[in-house]
């Protein structure tokens, strides 16, 4: 409990930076300025999410949030500060890159609704939006890289591993085009059941890239945790490697992997597999019916592998005595 | 110039918890928080041993690199401390430390802060802060068995090698 506002953090960076990721894709996939524009409401997914991760990380420390400024000031040898600037600058570039999409002149659903922002978005130009949110997308890599690498510390051998940044990294990208995916679907859905051709290809072209990604990105995330979990048995991990594997394998947090396996993997797989067969019969519908299910699911197993990876770890001065014998 | 250090002579050690009682009550350390604490290895087995493990004090402090706020400081005696003015709360410190030396109040509440960062301070600073006094550690000036060695660094490796010199001269085997 004590670490769910981490974990909320985390995933809904993650879930911020994977919906940027694969707007920008999107945006270099799709030449098609009408069907491009058809992605806009996906554009509303980072900002909120990377809000609700900054909320999230400030009520641990809300008794002190006025000295929160000096999170910055070791730059030259702590990860936080340097996770805090990156994060910064994620979420200007986010922001920046959101604003040229929910303003652009032909298909943006805020444009001339929300006081001067039209004026600021016309003043950067729409016309380095792609290059904006490349920016942002590097960004958001470094931030995922730096939030994990934080936690690569010799003080922790359990997380002292190059897993650690990609468990952090990989499941922004099964998180980030579920997400939009989810996003079209709920938009388009009824259009596309309706028969509209139109919605149903443009639905149908979106899930077949989206299914691709996160499935490429599920089989990653199995490969990680096989490595990760033969790298707690080798001697690098030492004892509290052995007590963290004991402990999530046959232990107080078995349940937790499980359930994190069950979701993120098997799950994930299973409702994979269904939204590609809907693909390859045509039913769009039922292909977006089940990539909602497949976000949910994506969102909930993330949700609990954060949780493992804080609640699971045996901290080496737990164990550290047993090294004198 | 001196240098402040902790060493904890493990083959004398009792676990008495005189040094925990001896430092929360000079330092009025709260309910939840313990800038010392014993260890038990292999309870009730061969090899049974106990380590006092409080802030080492170390020569490159891991969590003054970690933190952020630069809220940790190391004063020219080698004694770490931290100026909860400054710290923020984050808890990085403690994931960086190898000895679990920083102290928050986890609470199991969702909306339980942690608090500023407490940790030892070779009693040169009680839990609230204040006047820096001279660093005289209560836990190794109650240590009944005198497991804790606390004072300058080349005295207490003088005296802990004299130790084990005695113990090898008697015969006697380390963790036996």
């Amino acid at each position: 409990m004590s670490h769910i506002w981490y974990v909320l953090t985390y995933v809904f960076n993650q879930l911020a930076v994977g919906a940027l990721i694969a707007l920008v894709m999107a945006e270099y996939l799709v030449k098609d300025k009408k069907t491009l524009g058809s992605y806009e409401i996906a554009s509303y997914i980072p900002i909120p999410a990377a809000i609700i991760g900054v909320i999230a990380i400030c009520i641990p420390v809300l008794p002190q949030i006025l000295n929160a400024y000096r999170l910055i000031f070791n730059i030259t040898s702590s990860r936080m500060s340097m996770e805090v600037i990156v994060t910064v600058l994620f979420i200007v570039l986010a922001l920046v890159y959101t604003l040229l999409w929910v303003c652009h002149p032909e298909y943006g659903s805020l444009r001339k609704k929300v006081g001067k922002i039209d004026e600021i978005a016309d003043m950067i130009g729409y016309k380095n939006r792609l290059q904006i949110g490349t920016m942002a997308a590097v960004m958001g890599v470094a931030l995922l890289f730096i939030s994990g690498f934080n936690y690569v510390l010799p003080s922790q051998p359990v997380w002292n591993h190059y897993t650690t940044p990609l468990f952090f990294m990989v499941p922004a990208l099964t998180l980030g085009p579920a997400a939009m995916a989810t996003a079209l679907s709920i938009k388009y859905k009824k259009a596309a059941k309706k028969e509209q051709t139109e919605y149903k290809k443009l639905l149908g072209t979106y899930l077949g890239f989206a299914w691709k990604l996160v499935l490429g990105a599920t089989i990653v995330l199995i490969i990680l945790q096989l490595l990760y979990l033969q790298f707690l048995q080798s001697p690098s991990a030492g004892i509290a490697g052995l007590m963290t594997v004991e402990q999530i394998l046959d232990g107080e947090h078995t349940t937790l992997f499980l359930l994190r396996v069950a979701t993120s993997m098997v799950i994930a797989l299973v409702l994979l597999a269904g939204v590609a067969i809907s693909l390859k019969a045509e039913a769009i519908s039922r292909a977006a019916t089940l990539s909602i299910g497949l976000f949910i699911v994506l969102f909930v197993g993330e949700l609990l592998g954060r949780t493992l990876f804080f609640e699971a770890c045996v901290h080496f001065y737990e164990v550290a005595p047993h090294l004198l014998l | 110039m001196t240098t402040y250090k902790f060493l904890p002579d493990v083959e004398r050690c009792i676990r008495c918890g005189g040094c925990e009682v001896a430092c929360k009550q000079e330092n009025n350390v709260p309910i939840g928080m313990r800038r010392i604490r014993v260890v038990t290895v292999n309870e009730g087995k061969t090899g049974e041993m106990n380590v006092p493990m409080a802030c080492m004090h170390c020569t490159d402090p891991a969590c003054l690199k970690a933190c952020p706020a630069k809220a940790i400081y190391k004063r020219e005696d080698g004694i770490v401390l931290v100026d909860k003015d400054k710290c923020v709360g984050c808890g990085y410190c403690a994931y960086a430390c190898p000895f679990g030396a920083p102290q928050f109040h986890h609470g199991e509440g969702l909306f339980s802060f942690k608090g500023t960062m407490d940790k030892c301070t070779y009693c040169v600073l009680p839990y609230e802060g204040g006047a820096e006094k001279a660093p005289e550690p209560k836990c190794a000036a109650f240590c009944a068995t005198k497991a804790l060695l606390a004072g300058d660094a080349d005295e207490i490796s003088a005296t802990y090698r004299q130790r084990a010199a005695m113990r090898l001269q008697k015969g006697e085997i380390p963790g036996e």
